[in-house]
This record gives structure tokens, C-alpha cells and sequence, in this order.
């Protein structure tokens, strides 16, 4: 009964809401995505130990935005935010080509996970501001997903200290989440 | 001179030589009693798998001191943990002292080993064990010991073998443990410290004394490869003597053979590691090149980076052909590698998409300059062009309440770098909803915080909590791996001050590890309500599991919602969360 009542009343309100899971090597950008788009500005970050949420709401839909720290060590972490993600949010530092075979690596190992089966997943090619940074083109090359037929992905570039591209991103995401 | 070597049986060996020879046999693994130990805990003790030993490192957090066997520095103090310490007396410690409410099980989960670890116990037991090793340190200074009666299966007196110091063989830390050491003047030769230490086990060319009959630890073997000659030591009239009183078939580790196999495995090791340069500078001049063909580099024009891995890396790789060992890793992820216990290589399983593959020279070009890529061009899924957004509403909410917004230039103009400052779509959504970072293993807290169900509360070492503080009921509630059912208000900060000196969390909402939780009912449901006059944008049910709880929480969405439209539909909403609760409650 509840149940039933509850979606009616979603659906009334156009209450939709996205739980996004957003990884990614350390430095990658990360955090002042998610405060980008939760403030609108960019901010000074620090290395994230643990996580950040924060809600964004974009067009009439909620995102629930988890942006968990990316250092190495605490990769192992990332494993208890799987469960119940719609979108992973993969954030590369595009400036940085030595370290994309780990972010491919990385990469694969999340999608690996049954739990993030159904997940659609957004690469935000990010530090496009940075001479240099790598193309779309390469980062689809580079993190293998030419091979990743069975899943919905999209590789947007992005400047989290300008805002650029996050809102396509979040775009593409809403549109493509499965509900 | 370091050797290890796995040991048929899942035991670790570790040898330190720096002030003596020291070898350390430590069976299994004191957490999950199963894995073969790569690791020891300094804190306590005891041997860890790799897997574990990487749960205890983790993060900025770690539970114990861990180092690994292998590792060069192995200094008497810390060998000395394991001399007083072991497995046996850290669980009859914990036998005499209060059994942790959450006891370890067979393949431990973080939360269940950092609630067992921040209990009560076993932070008195951290004390007592660091007490026992400073008055060790001083009753007995620069005095280890090789026992390896347990080994033999024979009585632990007569294969005590000591080499600094004429003691009494009151040592008794059989069972799980074994911490054996023969002083030995000075160190000779040297290895490089990574390579050679995971050499799987291999039992058909065990080196390992016990299997094979008429082997052992006689004192000729002593003499040879134990004793001078290996090591460069001058004689050691004391290890040669009690050695030669233990029977050979009593118990021996031909450390010969062991240092040989050390050997072979380094040399493969080194190997793999130089393949791996090799490749992965390919892969990189490949891709710079634009080229699609795969032509091999020089290896010392690689530069040094992440994936010209140290050897450690690939000792790892060995690793891999233990299929159980590497799903212990694939448990524990990226991490362990990086703590140099493997999990890297072993627990990436092979697959073709992790495997850099170029793409197509087509390809290449027709997304040359696109400005985004997505799997539904990528792969003519759809109709629209390279970087061409959809624009048409999926629908799939329904109602139609955020269709595509046609005027907005963003959604087309892909261009993207133009330099919009301030997004206008974004809006705040007003309402705090940020955990925050915090510091130290904050992300524990809503993360890990499961099955124990409780917070593991902070620890006299003033650990930070790993629980979750329900300010609205003065409970803990675990929320199993699901970031989603945590209370995303809580400020971190908050949460550690409550947590301060309290030590373990526990109370009703405790139950066995790996259920969750809290129940849709009861206080969680009274949380909800109470919290939600202030904050009613970001309260979530706790819903792991729990049958109605994905209503509740939808039921929630959509209340907060009315709650702002229209006070009638409140009062309505409120009755039907009225009846929920009577349904749950």
C-alpha cells in the first residue's frame, strides 16, 4: 500500500532521484566536481579521506552525489559504495597520461563488480583546461571501452573549475539511468 | 639477506638477519584462520593473510602496526611481538578477558575486524602484549628464539633450539605461532628485499623438512646451511649443539633448500617484472605513436611510472594461480597491492576489456574530434551524431516533469568549454545533505558500519567511530554497505565527538554480522519522523534489506515534497506513515 501511494505521489511531484557513485584515481577532481555542481563555484580541496555527499538537484531530479577518495589505499573502500548505485561517475585527470592505465584498471575492476552491474557509467574527462589533456577520442580509447558493448557509458570532458561539461554529464545521466 | 618462503601448509617463513637470523613460522592467519600468512601484526602479534593484513592497513586508520614478512626491517622489538605474543595467547587472552561481540569468522569483513579489534579486549590486550614484550626486552635482552616444535609434532622442549643464550626453554607459544631465530654473526649476500617472497606453494618440491623422511634439521645440515656457511656467520657452537641434540626426523628446515627456492623465485620474479616494463612501454609508444600496431620498446626507454610496477608487483603475479587467494584479494581490492601484499595482479581477473586494445584506425579518426564519446554512438545505437546530445525526455518518470529544456544552449552546444562559470540549472538543493570528508576513516563510518550493527566506538587509541551515531535516538545503527541508507546528515564531526572515549558502541541494536540492521520499525522509524521537521530533504531509511523499507523511504521522498506543496496532503502522508508504522512497528 505504501509503496503503491509513494510512487503515485513521486510521480506527482516529479520527485526522481539518482544515486550516483563518483571514483576515480586521487587528484582526479573528484571533489570539486561534486562542489561544483553543489555550489556552483569552485573550491580549494583537500585529498577526500573518506567520502563526500552531497545532493544536487539539476533539472528537477536529485542527484544523490558519493564521492569517495581515490587514493590507493583507500580504493579498497569503494567496494561498500557499490550496492544500489545507478550511475558511476568515473573521473579522469585527462592531464595525467601516465596514470590512465590505472584508471583503465581501475576502471574495470568497479564495473567488474556485480553489484555495479546495471550501472550506466559517465567518464568525466576532466582538467580539459590543462594543455595537453587527452582527447574523448583517447580516453575511450585508453580505458577500453570500444570494448564495453554491454553497458551504457559516455565519455564527456569536463573542467570542474570552470563547470564545463558537468552538465551535460548530469544530462546524459538522467536520461540514461534505468529506473 | 632476507628469504621467504611459503611453506607448504600455509605458513609464512620470514628470516631477518640484520642483528641475527630470525625466522619467523606463523601457520595461518589469526583472523580469518584460514589464509596463508604474508603478514604480521606488530600490535598484537599474530600472523595475517594478505588480505587481512590489508584490512588492518588500511587507510589512514590502521588497526594494527602490519608488516610484512618479507619486508627488510624487521627489527627484535617487533619480532619480539610475535615471541611473547602468538595466536594462542592472544586467544586465551581474549578467552579469559570477554569474547568480543563481534568475533571474526572465516572471510571477515572490515567492519567485523575493526569492531573486533576496537573492543574492549583487544585493546587491552594491545597494552598487555606491549607491556610483555618491554619486560622481555629487558629480562632478556637480544634473546629470540627458534622453536620449531611445532613443526616436528613432537614435544616442544626437545626441539627448542636456542642460539644466543643459554635459557630455560620455558617458551611456550606453540600452536599458531613460531618464532625461531638463530644468531648468526652478520648478514651475507643480498637480494634484492621485493622478489622472491610469494612463491606459491609448491608442495611437490617442498622444501620443507617434515615431508620428506630422513630429512631435517640434523647438525650437519646446521652446520652447512644454517650456520657458517650460508650466512658467513662465525660458527655458533650453541645453535650447533642444541640443534644436533634434536632428532633429525624430529623437525628441520633445510634453509639450503629454502634459500635456494628463495633464489629461483626472485629470478622469475625479476623476469616478469622486466616483461611488464617491456610491455607497458610498448602500450604507451603505441598509443603516442597513434599507431595501431603494438611494436615493442626498448625497456630503458620506459620511464618509471605505475605500471613498471617494483618487483613486489609481480611476485604477485605468482601469486595468481591461487584462485582462492586471489578472490581473498579481488575481497579487498586495489589497496593491498599497494600495501605490498598483492592484491594487485592476483585479484584482477583477466579480461579482454582490461587488456589495452587500440582502437581501430576508423575509429580513431571519426571520433578524432568529437567532443564526447557515448556507447550509444560509439556503437550506432542511436542516430545521432558523434557528439549530437539526445534530446528528447526518456520519459521514463513519467509526467513529463523534466523533459530536455530546448532553450537551453548547454544541451547542444557541446563545445563545452566556453566557459560557463555558473551553471544556472544547478540548483541548491538547500538542504545540507554533505557527510563531509572529515578526517581519519570518516568514510568508515557509514561505509563499513554493518554487520556488527554497531559502531565500533572509539578506542582509547582515539580511533575515530566507525559507527553510526543516530543523534535522534542515541543508537547505533549499522547500515550494510549501502552508502544510501546512512544518515547523510550527520556531520562527521559530530560523530566522532560522540564517539570520543565511549569504546564499543554495541547496545539493543547489535546483531549478528553481515544482517543489518535497523528495522523499519521502532526507533529508526521514530528518527525519521523526529528528524524530519527540520530536515526532511535528505533522511533516509535505513533500508538494507528490510522489507518495506524501500516504501518508506519513497513514501519519505514524496512526503517531504507534499509537505512543502500543501499542508493537506501532509496530514495525509503523516497517516500513512502512521500506518506503516503500525504495519511495521
Amino acid at each position: 500500500m505504501g509503496s503503491g501511494m509513494s510512487r503515485a505521489l513521486a510521480k506527482m511531484f516529479g520527485n526522481k532521484e539518482l544515486r550516483i557513485l563518483m571514483l576515480g584515481l586521487d587528484a582526479a577532481g573528484k571533489t570539486s566536481i561534486l562542489y561544483k555542481l553543489k555550489l556552483g563555484e569552485s573550491v580549494q580541496t583537500i585529498p577526500t579521506v573518506g567520502f563526500n555527499v552531497e545532493t544536487v538537484t539539476f533539472k528537477n531530479v536529485r542527484f544523490n552525489v558519493w564521492d569517495v577518495g581515490g587514493q590507493d589505499k583507500i580504493r579498497p573502500l569503494w567496494r561498500h559504495y557499490y550496492a544500489g548505485t545507478q550511475g558511476l561517475v568515473f573521473v579522469i585527470d585527462s592531464a595525467d597520461s601516465e596514470r590512465l592505465e590505472e584508471a583503465r584498471t581501475e576502471l574495470h575492476r568497479i564495473l567488474g563488480d556485480k553489484e555495479m552491474r546495471d550501472a550506466v557509467l559517465l567518464v568525466f574527462a576532466n582538467k580539459q583546461d590543462i594543455e595537453g589533456a587527452a582527447t574523448p577520442a583517447m580516453i575511450t580509447e585508453r580505458l577500453g571501452l570500444q570494448k564495453l558493448t554491454d553497458r551504457q557509458w559516455y565519455v564527456q570532458p569536463s573542467c570542474a573549475i570552470q563547470g564545463t561539461g558537468l552538465a551535460e554529464g548530469l544530462t546524459w545521466l538522467n536520461q540514461n539511468v534505468k529506473q | 639477506m632476507m628469504v621467504r618462503v611459503a611453506l607448504p601448509g600455509r605458513a609464512g617463513v620470514c628470516r631477518q638477519p640484520a642483528r641475527g637470523s630470525v625466522l619467523c613460522i606463523v601457520r595461518s592467519c589469526f583472523d580469518c584462520q584460514s589464509g596463508r600468512p604474508v603478514a604480521g601484526s606488530i600490535t598484537y602479534g599474530v600472523g595475517l593473510c594478505a588480505a587481512c593484513a590489508g584490512t588492518h592497513d588500511t587507510g589512514s586508520m590502521p588497526i594494527s602496526e602490519v608488516k610484512r614478512f618479507s619486508a627488510g626491517d624487521w627489527t627484535e622489538e617487533q619480532l619480539r611481538a610475535f615471541r611473547v605474543g602468538g595466536a594462542n595467547n592472544a586467544r586465551e587472552f581474549i578467552s579469559k578477558n570477554g569474547i568480543p561481540s563481534g568475533s571474526l569468522g572465516p572471510s571477515p569483513t572490515i567492519v567485523d575486524v575493526l569492531s573486533f579489534y576496537t573492543s574492549p579486549t583487544l585493546e587491552a590486550y594491545k597494552g598487555h602484549l606491549a607491556g610483555a614484550v618491554a619486560a622481555e626486552s629487558t629480562v632478556r635482552p637480544g634473546a629470540l628464539v627458534l622453536d620449531l616444535s611445532d613443526l616436528s609434532g613432537l614435544g616442544q622442549k626437545s626441539s627448542k633450539l636456542q642460539a644466543t643464550m643459554p635459557e630455560d626453554d620455558d617458551f611456550d607459544f606453540d600452536g599458531n605461532f613460531d618464532v625461531a631465530s638463530v644468531m648468526a654473526g652478520s648478514r651475507a649476500g643480498a637480494t634484492t628485499p621485493a622478489a622472491a617472497s610469494q612463491a606459491p606453494a609448491k608442495p611437490a618440491t617442498s622444501s620443507f623438512a617434515p615431508r620428506r623422511p630422513g630429512g631435517g634439521l640434523g647438525a650437519a645440515r646446521v652446520g652447512t646451511g644454517l650456520g657458517a656457511t650460508r650466512l658467513g656467520a662465525t660458527p655458533m657452537p650453541a645453535a650447533s649443539a642444541s640443534a644436533s641434540a634434536v632428532s633429525p626426523s624430529a623437525s628441520g628446515i633445510s634453509f639450503d633448500e629454502l634459500e635456494r627456492q628463495a633464489r629461483l623465485e626472485e629470478a622469475r620474479a625479476k623476469e616478469q617484472a622486466a616483461q611488464r616494463l617491456a610491455e607497458s612501454s610498448a602500450l604507451r609508444s603505441d598509443f603516442m605513436s597513434g599507431s595501431s600496431a603494438t611494436t615493442a620498446a626498448p625497456v630503458a626507454a620506459a620511464p618509471t611510472s605505475f605500471n613498471n610496477p617494483p618487483p613486489r608487483h609481480t611476485d604477485l603475479n605468482a601469486e595468481s594461480e591461487n584462485l582462492a587467494k586471489a578472490s581473498a584479494m579481488d575481497r579487498l581490492g586495489m589497496g593491498a597491492g599497494r600495501l605490498g601484499f598483492g592484491a594487485h595482479a592476483a585479484a584482477a581477473p583477466k579480461k579482454p576489456a582490461t587488456t589495452f586494445e587500440p582502437m581501430s584506425d576508423n575509429d580513431r579518426q571519426k571520433y578524432s574530434s568529437a567532443k564526447s564519446i557515448s556507447s550509444d554512438t560509439f556503437f550506432g545505437r542511436d542516430n545521432y551524431g558523434g557528439n549530437q546530445y539526445h534530446g528528447g525526455d526518456s520519459g521514463s518518470a513519467g509526467g513529463g516533469y523534466y523533459p530536455s529544456d530546448p532553450t537551453d544552449p548547454s544541451l547542444y552546444s557541446h563545445g563545452g568549454y566556453s566557459g560557463n562559470q555558473h551553471h544556472p540549472m544547478f540548483m541548491d538543493s538547500g538542504r545540507g545533505s554533505g557527510a563531509g570528508g572529515g578526517g581519519g576513516g570518516v568514510g568508515y563510518s557509514s561505509s563499513s558500519s554493518s554487520g556488527g550493527g554497531a559502531g565500533a566506538g572509539a578506542g582509547p587509541g582515539g580511533r575515530t567511530s566507525y559507527g553510526l551515531y543516530d543523534s535522534g535516538t542515541d543508537n547505533y545503527s549499522g547500515v550494510r554497505s549501502d552508502p544510501f541508507g546512512s544518515h547523510q546528515q550527520h556531520q562527521q564531526q559530530q560523530h566522532n565527538h560522540h564517539h570520543g572515549g565511549q569504546g564499543m558502541g554495541g547496545g539493543p541494536n547489535h546483531p549478528g554480522a553481515g544482517e543489518l540492521y535497523v528495522s523499519p520499525s521502532g526507533n529508526a522509524m521514530g528518527y525519521r519522523m523526529g528528524g524530519s521537521a527540520q530536515q526532511n530533504d535528505s533522511l533516509y531509511a535505513n533500508f538494507v534489506a528490510s522489507p518495506g523499507a524501500t516504501a518508506t523511504m519513497a513514501f519519505e521522498t514524496g512526503m517531504n515534497t507534499v509537505k512543502e506543496s500543501s499542508k493537506k496532503v501532509w496530514d495525509l502522508a503523516t497517516d500513512l506513515l502512521g500506518d506503516l508504522q503500525t504495519r511495521y512497528g
